[in-house]
């Protein structure tokens, strides 16, 4: 038995050796400058950051393999294996860490803190000073900046008012296993404080479960709804409007992508923007640029266009909605078609 | 040479060595598959997060923690064995409520950080001026004091009383064993266990995080399975001690296919592959393992 | 004393497959008392014995042991004072446990467990003495895992653990059925021996005529969830299986057809 054990050391041991020597991947061939890219879990907003920020960087005339290396991993959502990937870049100390996702940002931060190494780029993350990572777009780690997207609640919720000033009952369907769902619908609650607008709650889970839970919003009785950015929400969001148009509620999103599909009135941000800023700031950090003088970009405020309204008309004239002329004159697009059925 | 990634994989294991102790206690040697501890593991971040953040000592919270997981595995225990409900099904169920119930510990945020507070880590930063050394010391020694506790409580009467009812739970009743108090018993240490393990894992990340506990319980079987695999089979603290060897073997594995360079999307499929590699390569050659 | 008064079980009641498994048994056994008991397949015996130790709890009737009612109590608090030993050998003990761990459970059973080391150095030689009584040599085999014993060594273990703290009623299921006729030679003997220095009421169920009327004291034949007939003393002494088939007939107005039980 005891003999077992050493063979099986001694072959690990061996292994090790073979990888150490003859790995191409543990060594740069040539000394480039390496970017680590690190997501936390794969989701559809994700790659379009990812793809944005790899865009970006061409443009700036960085291209991956050419000359610079992009090192992109990926935890799927396991926290000790994120915070292994974030010490392999350290270790490795490459030149810039592009970290994605609120987790990835708080270990980033939690392993460089006392170093003040690799330089950090984050993308999304919902809010960098809600996890105490940084205090304002300039008050933060030197060695430390990003794009934050928190989603736009408060202004969703004004829009509401000013489209229909008479709705009362908001009608909210999202998943309550998805954190930044939870956090989304807190923030509509505190949005709503001191209003006479009250939230109309409504679990679903899954994507089969939308189209029942949205009607059973309608049945209790809601003016409109309320679409916050949720994966389920996103993966069935032809059932969910198809809800809202049989039953005349409309949907106040906050993905302009959404308002096409269905929805009659948005404000929000576009994905691939944040990535496309990101990506600028890691080519000016591989430049020479220290991240202590690019403060944090917040997406919807000072990245991108800073009102992403969005309407459409055809869905308001269908739920008898007017629109005023001077929204409409402030919208950054206007969608004339009712969606496909 | 890749000093930080290496023995933050090490650091990673020992601190998660309390959660595959608790499949072994509850899988193993209770035969009662449990899978609480999806919700348990997180509950103990979330609990020792929010009292560091309140000042307490990073030390006193281990202790609340252990309860506040044995309350976890008390409600599944008290679902199992009052209500009639089966066994695996009830642990579900806790572990579902426990996303609300750990939501709540956290004061309704996703994330709770603890930056800048004390940890246990910190205590022993004195000691070890790289911070993973100091997480290796302070984990290594909390390993090695679980160990030995959980070999004294199982060669207790009690301890000796749960072996039984894992084994022969006809046998135990007939010997004057009330199974479900037993069983009872069992959820309540191996969960405050499953705790322990989380509040370890997030003060060493710096933060507490909702959504820790997903996969938990199958990382964690699959640490015992490697364990158990790797160790020779003799005796009840060679077991034990498998629990922390396969704990630690687990994540060098996931470190290894990280180290390879093996694309993101195939890190999974490619620890799996590593892991198979390992225990099949002695029967390749021929060699016998003796059967259990 | 065991006194069993008016005991009744039902299964399924009021479903279309319900069976009355005991009617009305009532029958008191003096302590000490060997008692085999005999019956054909579905007679109620194993019934009746998982009535007495708590598994099943009765629908009716009352239980009696030493004057204090038990039918309500749970099956692992009875035990303190019931021992039992099942047909299958692998049902008795727990195999991934060793030799002294077994015992020492069964030493355990009558006092709450505390969270003392199950096995000291006292406790160890007092299994070790006990394990001497069944002249197997286990004693010298203490650290080896139960499942590695032969099937007459763990039944012959598990009959000990049963006994080993003297309890008021010993009850055996047909717990040499599963054994070869040499081995269960060796565990009968051990049966009767053990059980007279404990001092235990016994219940031994069996399929063996000729045994159950040779075996013990008394002989009791179950039939149709009922005790039919009682044998002891004189009567039984003189009884020879064929006249214990005639009794039944008499009493029944049937023919005891059960092959298994004619030809054991």
């Amino acid at each position: 038995m005891k003999r077992l054990c050493v063979l099986k050391s001694g072959l690990a041991v061996g292994i090790a050796a073979i990888v150490l020597t003859g790995s191409s991947f543990a060594q740069a061939p040539v000394k480039l400058p390496v970017i680590g890219l690190t997501e936390f879990a794969s989701f559809p907003a994700g790659d379009e950051v990812r793809n944005g920020l790899i865009k970006s960087l061409e443009q700036e005339g960085f291209v991956g393999g050419r000359n610079v290396r992009i090192d992109l991993q990926n935890a799927h959502g396991d926290f000790p294996t994120a915070t292994n990937i974030l010490q392999k870049f350290r270790d490795q100390k490459v030149d810039v860490m592009v970290v994605m996702g609120t987790p990835n940002l708080g270990l980033a931060y939690n392993i460089t803190k006392d170093i003040g190494y690799p330089k950090i780029v984050f993308a999304v993350v919902n809010s960098a000073y809600a996890i105490k990572v940084a205090q304002s777009r300039t008050d933060k780690p030197a060695h430390l900046t990003g794009v934050q997207n928190p989603a736009p609640v408060p202004d969703t919720i004004k829009l509401i008012r000013e489209t229909m000033p008479q709705a009362r009952r908001i009608g909210v369907p999202y998943n309550p296993g998805e954190a930044n769902s939870v956090d989304m619908v807190m923030r509509a609650r505190q949005a709503i404080k001191g209003t006479d607008l009250v939230l109309i709650e409504a679990s679903v889970t899954r994507t089969d479960e939308v189209q029942v839970g949205t009607q059973s919003l309608i049945a209790r009785g809601v003016d409109a709804l309320l679409m916050i950015n949720d994966g389920v929400l996103h993966a069935s969001s032809g059932s969910f409007m198809k809800v809202s148009l049989d039953s005349k509620k409309p949907v106040f999103c906050m993905e302009p992508g959404m308002v096409p599909r269905g929805a009659m009135a948005c404000v929000g941000f576009d994905w691939q923007e944040g990535g496309i800023e990101a990506g600028k700031m890691v080519a000016a950090i591989l430049r020479g640029k220290s991240p202590k003088d690019i403060p944090i970009g917040t997406l919807g405020e000072d990245v991108g266009p800073t009102s992403r309204l969005a309407y459409n008309v055809a869905v308001a004239e269908l739920m008898g909605v007017k629109i005023s002329e001077r929204a409409l004159k402030n919208a950054a697009a206007i969608s004339k078609e009712l969606p496909p059925k | 040479m890749y000093l930080s990634f290496w023995l933050g994989a090490v650091v990673m294991g020992l601190g998660f060595t309390g959660l595959v102790l608790s499949a072994f206690l509850t899988f193993r040697v209770l035969n009662f598959p449990d899978l609480t501890v999806d919700g348990s593991y997180p509950l103990g971040g979330a609990v020792t997060a929010l009292l560091i953040v309140q000042g307490m000592s990073p030390w006193l919270t281990l202790p609340v923690v252990f309860l506040a997981g044995g309350l976890a595995g008390a409600a599944t225990g008290v679902m199992a064995t009052r209500l009639g409900i089966n066994g695996l099904l009830a642990g579900i169920l806790v572990a579902i409520g426990m996303y609300s119930v750990n939501l709540h510990v956290m004061g309704g945020v996703s994330n709770l950080p603890i930056f800048g507070n004390p940890t246990v880590m910190t205590a022993a930063g004195t000691l070890a001026a790289n911070t993973d050394l100091a997480a290796a010391m302070v984990f290594g020694a909390l390993t090695v004091v679980v160990i030995l506790l959980a070999y004294w409580f199982l060669c207790t009467e009690v301890g000796l009383a749960m072996r039984a009812v894992g084994d022969n739970e006809q046998m135990a009743r007939a010997q004057g064993i009330s199974t479900g108090a037993m069983k009872m018993v069992g959820l309540i240490i191996a969960n405050g266990l499953a705790a322990l393990a989380g509040a370890l894992q997030v003060q060493y990340m710096g933060f507490a995080d909702v959504n820790l506990g997903l996969g938990a319980i199958l990382a964690g079987i699959a640490a015992l399975i490697i364990g158990e695999a790797l160790m020779p089979v003799r005796g009840l603290l060679w077991a034990i001690v498998a629990v922390a060897v396969g704990s630690i073997v687990y994540r060098l594995v996931v470190a290894f296919a990280l180290y390879l360079g093996l694309p993101p999307n195939d890190i999974k499929l490619g620890t799996v592959a590593i892991v198979l590699l390992a225990l099949t390569l002695p029967r390749i050659r021929g060699i016998g393992k003796t059967a259990r | 004393m065991i006194e069993i008064e008016g005991l009744i079980q039902v299964f399924n009641r009021r479903a279309a497959n319900e069976v009355v498994a005991l009617r009305n048994v009532s029958v008191t056994f003096q302590p000490g008392e060997f008692v085999t008991v005999v019956g054909a397949n579905g007679a109620g015996k194993s019934t009746f014995l998982n009535a007495l130790s708590g598994v099943y709890v009765s629908d009716e009737g009352a239980i009696r042991i030493d004057g204090l009612d038990v039918s309500k109590t749970p099956e692992h608090v009875r035990a303190r004072q019931i021992g039992r030993v099942f047909q299958n050998p692998l049902d008795g003990s727990a195999g991934s446990l060793s030799v002294e761990e077994n015992l020492t459970l069964a030493l355990l059973r009558s006092s709450p467990r505390t969270l003392r080391f199950a096995i000291t150095q006292r406790r160890r030689a007092e299994v070790r003495d006990e394990l001497s009584r069944l002249r197997m040599g286990l004693e010298d085999r203490l650290s080896v895992p139960v499942r590695l014993l032969s099937g007459g060594q763990r039944q012959a273990l598990a009959l000990l653990m049963a006994g080993v703290c003297r309890p008021k009623l010993l009850l055996l299921d047909e717990h040499l059925a599963a054994l070869d006729p040499i081995v269960a030679q060796v565990v009968l003997d051990l049966t009767c021996r053990l059980s007279k220095e404990w001092g235990s009421t016994t219940l031994m169920v069996t399929h063996n005529m000729e045994q159950a009327l040779r075996v013990g004291d008394r002989t009791l034949l179950m039939h149709a969830g009922q005790i039919l007939l009682d044998f002891h003393g004189e009567a039984r002494a003189r009884m020879t299986v064929r006249q214990l088939v005639e009794e039944f007939h008499r009493a029944r107005g049937e023919v005891l057809a059960d092959d298994r039980l004619l030809l054991a």
